[in-house]
């Protein structure tokens, strides 16, 4: 069989209720988009919230100023994506910030492998 | 009476003379004026036969015919009257008779001519005697009376001129009898010599389809075919003609009554001359290009469904693709103003495929395929004008459709060729949806995120482009499998391509470990079709310790793979040595030494690729390892190290081994340098094998250590397990499942036959019963490994726990559970369950105290990890802080793209309730 696997989704029955879905979405299904984005965005800040504590340790072990600065400045910016997390903005401005804590924490690494 | 005055008395001319002169003169008229008539009849008569004749043999041009009319009437009309005034006005007196008379008769002319003038004398002036005047004119009375006058008339031609319009007269009788039509022709062309009368002749051709100018394709052969007339008089048995100059061509009349002249193509504007019995004709021939096509364009109006603006199609090469329900219009231009076209609608039997191969089976219950009835042909509308052809609406259904197409320009000339128009009936294809940019069968971590590009296309438009999964768990689960979609973009009715990057994370979507089915999905604007979804792709969402066995299958092959090459190496080696030992310095610069070190520069190189081609594998297996938490950071460092030392054989070492390798064929060398740079070579070699065994030792241990791990997550898994199997039978006894009372009591209740219990909690014990199967031969492998284990690396916890577990006889006890569960007890499976997945837990727990308390080994001294570790474990936090963070932003993304999908549905604003 080509498709063992789209066989299978035909077999449980998804492409059918599918294929029957009504151009615009229901209201329930609405509801429940939004619901998933925000419970996602919570989820997601707590997670962040929890890496920022994981910075915190490991500002605590460093000796290096240089490299404390940057973990720090990276803590901070952590502090930033968990307040735009829990307002649900998911946007450009927090994926920003996002990336710029990934550039500061290599920046970090390479400033401790100096 | 008085007597008159002598001198005024007038002397009259004597009567015998006047009379004979009356006489005379009456003849003289008589004669002149018959000859006048005569000669302006002959005129008349002659001018009319001369035409007649010339016609005949050419036709007489009219020029020619006026001036023979005017020549012939003139001698009627001007002639006649002047001969009648000279000969009748010209001789009215005795005077002018005497004239004529002295002509013939001199003296007594000039004795007539005395007298007329002895009749007017003036007495008073002349002194002459009347008597003697008298005398005289009496003698030359007497004198005349002796003449015949008749004979001084002048020479008299009358008679000629009668027999001459005699003969003329008898000749248009005769022509008249024989040829009536000729003389009727040539009446009506001589009477009126500037009209357009055609010359009759005998032979009568029927050119009513040869006008002049006549237009011939140019550069073509051409054929005149030429009729005669039914009711031409002479029926010639051939004919001629010639094109300008060129050669005369003859043709024999044919049994339909007609010429045919085929003439070879002419460039040049020229005259065709016929000839056929008495019949010429000339007929201006003009060869021309044929009238063909500038453009050609169909106006395809697509289906009101589409909402697509009506398309323009070049059609010049005779084909058009339409979507069936279109409507089609023609629309063409040509290089010459066209007089007629013709066009008919034909529809065209469905096209089979030539390579099926027909199933003839008539049996009673197979009928042969309906074939279905075609529409009947139907002329189509054109409308020509000055900007060419258009043509009315052509409805395309089903069916394709021929449309040849004929035309005919003002100067007569067909086109090229029947042009033959191809309209083929498609259908509106489906729309194709597949996911680009990863592989068929992925393994994610559930806080991982995957990215790729989705793909939709279409032959119009695309309405929408989304993703589509279903979820189903490889083990019993109370909870529903994943399933759901999302828009990721939506498309117009002129959009036929759509992708998006697609970034998709379990978490977001609350997708627990599962298997998952995720496909692309895209529809287009065709009512009543549904979406169309592409072959999915298998994303595995694994649990850690799920990712963790994963991973340690991978770490085995690839030190498998390194162990080869190391064999590889040192077979190399061993033939570099050889090849030091059994050559002395001026051997190796031998064509066959050099060919033989040339093969192990090439053994060196695919070795060193190999190994380049490992690392790579090594750094992608060392960066998903470090996403998994539950690989210890001892196992991560020596993960690093042996990364770290096949990048430095792939990229260093073994390159170095054949560039001395090289250098040792070096023709420029000398023997010495040769044998140096094999030496080099094969000392490097040494060192390189040497890493590389040293790097298969420490990848084992890593493996070592990622085994020891994997015996925890191995415990935790079936920990989670057995919790699994309790936590589904708890909800099954919670009413989660059918709402069926009495089911819900059997449950409950001891223990339920088969015959009783609901068929949905059939499917479930048989569920559980199968995982409980799985779990319990996965603790008896998890005890052996153990055993192995600890025989290989005496680590005393690994001896404890294997103990702990045979004197549990957990394999045992499991296996118990799975024949409660197989009866239906539903409690006591429950608790059992349970039992044992808090003692399985106990043990992972105790082996990963073990692990991370005791690293350093017992005993140490308060100085800690060594400075290099640290900077390891400061390193490893990052890098998993970083993918982490990575982690966190593509979540971030996902999150997104299912909140834009809201959007992109067009959502009315909704009042979200309060999760919290």
């Amino acid at each position: 069989m080509k498709y063992p696997i789209l066989t299978s989704l035909l077999a449980m029955g998804l492409i059918a209720p599918l294929a029957a879905e009504e151009k615009k979405p229901t209201q329930a299904e609405k509801v429940k988009a939004m619901a998933k984005h925000q419970k996602g965005a919570e989820k997601l800040s707590l997670e962040q919230d929890d890496l920022s504590a994981d910075v915190q340790e490991l500002i605590d072990e460093q000796t290096n100023p240089k490299v404390i600065e940057l973990l720090a400045k990276v803590e901070t910016l952590m502090a930033e994506t968990v307040d735009e997390l829990e307002d649900q903005n998911t946007g450009g401005e927090t994926i920003a910030i996002q990336t710029e804590i990934i550039e500061k924490i290599y920046e970090a690494a390479k400033e401790k492998s100096q | 009476m008085p007597d008159p005055d002598p001198s005024t008395q007038l002397a009259p001319i004597p009567e015998g003379l006047k009379n004979q002169l009356a006489e005379f003169q009456g003849q003289l008229w008589r004669v002149k004026i018959i000859e006048a008539l005569l000669a302006g009849f002959f005129g008349l008569i002659g001018s009319f036969l001369l035409v007649f004749v010339i016609d005949r043999f050419v036709a007489t041009p009219p020029l020619a015919r006026l001036f023979i009319l005017l020549a012939g009437t003139s001698l009627f009309a001007v002639f006649a009257p002047l001969m009648i005034r000279r000969w009748v006005y010209g001789h009215k007196k005795e005077g002018q008779l005497a004239r004529l008379i002295a002509k013939k008769y001199p003296k007594l002319g000039d004795r007539l001519l005395g007298v007329v003038e002895l009749q007017n004398q003036d007495e008073s002036q002349k002194s002459l005697s009347p008597e003697l005047r008298e005398a005289a004119m009496a003698h030359v009375a007497r004198q005349a009376g002796k003449k015949d006058m008749a004979e001084a008339l002048p020479a008299s031609h009358y008679r000629k001129l009668a027999i001459g319009v005699g003969l003329a007269v008898l000749a248009v009788i005769a022509g008249f009898s024989i040829a009536p039509k000729a003389g009727a022709n040539a009446l009506k062309r001589w009477i009126m010599p500037l009209s357009d009368t055609e010359r009759y002749t005998f032979t009568q051709l029927d050119l009513s389809n040869l006008k002049s100018p006549y237009v011939v394709p140019y550069d073509e052969p051409f054929v005149i075919d030429i009729p005669l007339k039914k009711n031409s008089d002479e029926r010639p048995g051939s004919a001629k003609a010639r094109y300008g100059l060129q050669d005369w061509l003859a043709s024999d009349l044919s049994e339909h009554g007609s010429y045919r002249f085929e003439f070879a193509g002419q460039q040049a504007k020229d005259t065709l001359t016929l000839r056929a019995g008495d019949a010429i004709h000339r007929v201006r021939i003009e060869p021309e290009i044929r009238p063909d096509l500038a453009s050609f364009e169909a106006r395809v109006k697509l289906p009101a469904y589409l909402q697509l603006e009506p398309r323009l199609f070049d059609i010049r090469s005779g084909s058009l693709t339409a979507l069936a329900g279109s409507k089609v219009t023609l629309d063409g231009t040509f290089s010459r103003s066209l007089a007629k076209a013709v066009a008919t609608v034909t529809a065209l039997p469905a096209e089979t495929d030539p390579l099926a191969i027909p199933s003839f089976d008539f049996g009673e219950e197979n009928e042969l395929p309906e074939v279905p009835e075609l529409p009947e042909p139907y002329p189509l509308s054109l409308n020509i004008s000055d900007e060419g052809l258009q043509s009315g609406t052509i409805e395309l259904g089903d069916h394709n459709l021929e449309v040849p197409l004929f035309w005919t320009d003002v100067k007569g000339l067909d086109g090229p060729a029947t042009f033959q128009l191809k309209i083929r009936s498609a259908k509106d294809q489906a729309p194709v949806s597949y996911l680009q940019g990863i592989e068929r069968q992925v393994a994610i971590l559930e806080g991982e995120t995957i990215q790729f590009e989705v793909v939709g296309e279409d032959d119009f438009g695309l309405k929408e482009l989304g993703l589509i999964w279903q979820g189903e768990f490889k083990r019993p689960s109370a909870e529903d499998p994943a399933q759901g979609s999302l828009v990721l973009k939506t498309g117009a009715p002129d959009v036929t391509r759509l992708n998006e990057t697609a970034i998709f994370s379990p978490q977001t979507h609350g997708i627990k470990p599962q298997q998952l089915a995720l496909a692309a999905y895209t529809q287009d604007y065709l009512p009543g079709r549904e979406k169309v979804i592409s072959e999915p792709i298998t994303v595995y969402i694994l649990t850690p310790d799920e990712h963790a066995q994963l991973l340690k299958k991978r770490f085995d092959r690839l030190i498998s793979e390194l162990e080869d090459a190391a064999r590889r190496e040192q077979n190399n080696l061993d033939i570099n040595r050889r090849l030091d030992q059994q050559n002395k310095p001026e051997d190796l610069q031998k064509d066959e030494t050099r060919k033989e070190l040339a093969e192990q520069e090439d053994a060196e190189d695919q070795n060193a690729d190999k190994v380049k081609e490992l690392a790579k594998k090594m750094e992608e297996l060392f960066k998903d390892a470090a996403r998994n938490e539950s690989i210890d950071k001892d196992t991560m460092k020596k993960m690093s190290e042996t990364m770290q030392n096949l990048k430095e054989l792939g990229e260093q070492d073994l390159p170095e081994v054949e560039q001395k390798l090289q250098e040792s064929q070096d023709e420029k060398s000398t023997a010495k340098k040769s044998k140096n740079d094999l030496q080099e070579a094969i000392e490097k070699q040494k060192e390189a094998l040497k890493k590389m065994q040293e790097t298969i030792k420490k990848a084992n241990d890593a493996n070592d250590n990622f085994e020891a791990s994997t015996f925890v997550n191995r415990l935790k898994r079936a920990a989670s397990d057995e919790g699994n199997i309790s936590s589904t039978l708890a909800d099954a006894m919670q009413g989660k499942g059918p709402k069926n009372k009495k089911a819900q009591a059997l449950i409950l209740g001891t223990a339920p036959s088969r015959d009783d219990i609901d068929p949905v909690h059939e499917r479930l014990f048989e569920g559980l019963s199968a995982q409980q199967k799985t779990t319990t031969s996965d603790i008896r492998w998890i005890q052996e490994d153990l055993g192995r284990f600890y025989t290989r690396t005496q680590k005393a916890i690994h001896q404890e726990l294997f103990q702990e577990m045979k004197d549990s006889q957990i394999d045992l006890k499991l296996e118990d559970l799975q024949r409660r569960i197989d009866a239906y007890q539903s409690f006591l499976s429950a608790m059992e369950a349970k039992k044992r997945s808090e003692q399985l837990m106990a043990w992972a727990k105790k082996l990963e105290g073990d692990k991370s308390g005791g690293g350093g080994g017992g005993g140490e001294g308060g100085g800690g990890p060594a400075p290099s570790e640290k900077d390891f474990e400061f390193m490893l936090k990052v890098m998993r802080m970083v993918q982490k963070e990575q982690d966190i932003r593509a979540r971030t993304r996902s999150l997104e793209q299912l909140m834009r999908s809201v959007e992109l549905r067009k959502a009315a604003p909704i009042e979200l309730p309060d999760l919290k």
